[in-house]
């Protein structure tokens, strides 16, 4: 779809803050804590291998999608909301 | 919003009206594609089937914290990072009802955030790598 706006964007970077899940997502270890997933997630692994997704670690302090999952204490949200780009006008 | 509150069905509270309840909800919910801080803390309170007085409560404090951070919004800049950049997270069992987790995520186009989401899995996970993970496939797609 950005292909529809001019830009042509190489790779699409996530970030993730689970170095065991990113280690899943390369080489797929079967574990009994991990083993029942819906074959639709796996769908990822097709986009690593297809080097269209790259997934990096990145440390928990500075996870910006923490907003999106637990109710956090002020500072960290209001840090997370500056990171965001979600500001007083 | 506050770290240790958390919502549960509260199938002994005293029932508040529905219509008004879905109304509150439809409202907030139209306003976080343009707040991304609303939008866990909206999706949180989706009690519309059966809602109750203490999920009014935490649904009006939303409209509080709306009412006295009314002047935030998104500001875009012009940044040369041409990549897409995306952060996915989940947290683990989560609900207190059905212990199934959240996953969320936000997708940034030259450092400015474009899409971003929080949905409960369909599925219950045994580990919080398996919700990272389902996490990661669900933002995706």
């Amino acid at each position: 779809m950005l292909a529809d706006y001019g830009m042509t964007s190489k790779i699409l970077l996530i970030h993730c803050d689970n170095t065991w899940a990113i280690d899943t997502t390369k080489n797929h270890v079967h574990h009994t804590r991990t083993k029942h997933i819906e074959i639709r997630h796996h769908f990822i692994r097709e986009l690593v291998e297809g080097k269209l997704v790259e997934i990096h670690y990145i440390d928990t302090e500075k996870q910006l999608a923490d907003i999106f999952t637990k109710p956090l204490d002020i500072n960290t949200f209001s840090n997370l909301q500056i990171a965001l780009g979600n500001c007083e006008h | 919003m506050s770290k240790a509150s958390k919502l549960s069905k509260d199938e002994r509270g005293q029932t508040v009206d529905q219509k008004l309840y879905r109304s509150m909800i439809g409202s907030l919910l139209y306003l976080t594609t343009s707040r991304p801080d609303l939008c866990h803390s909206v999706y949180v309170c989706s009690y519309q089937a059966n809602p109750k007085v203490s999920h009014l409560n935490v649904v009006k404090r939303i409209i509080k914290y709306v009412k006295g951070k009314i002047e935030y919004g998104l500001s875009y800049t012009n940044h040369t990072n041409e990549n897409l950049v995306g952060y996915c997270d989940a947290d683990w069992s989560g609900c207190i009802d059905d212990r199934r987790n959240t996953s969320g995520g936000c997708f940034f186009l030259r450092n400015n955030p474009i899409a971003w989401h929080s949905k409960k899995h369909n599925c219950a996970s045994l580990s919080s790598t398996q919700a990272e993970y389902i996490a990661m496939g669900s933002s995706c797609t």
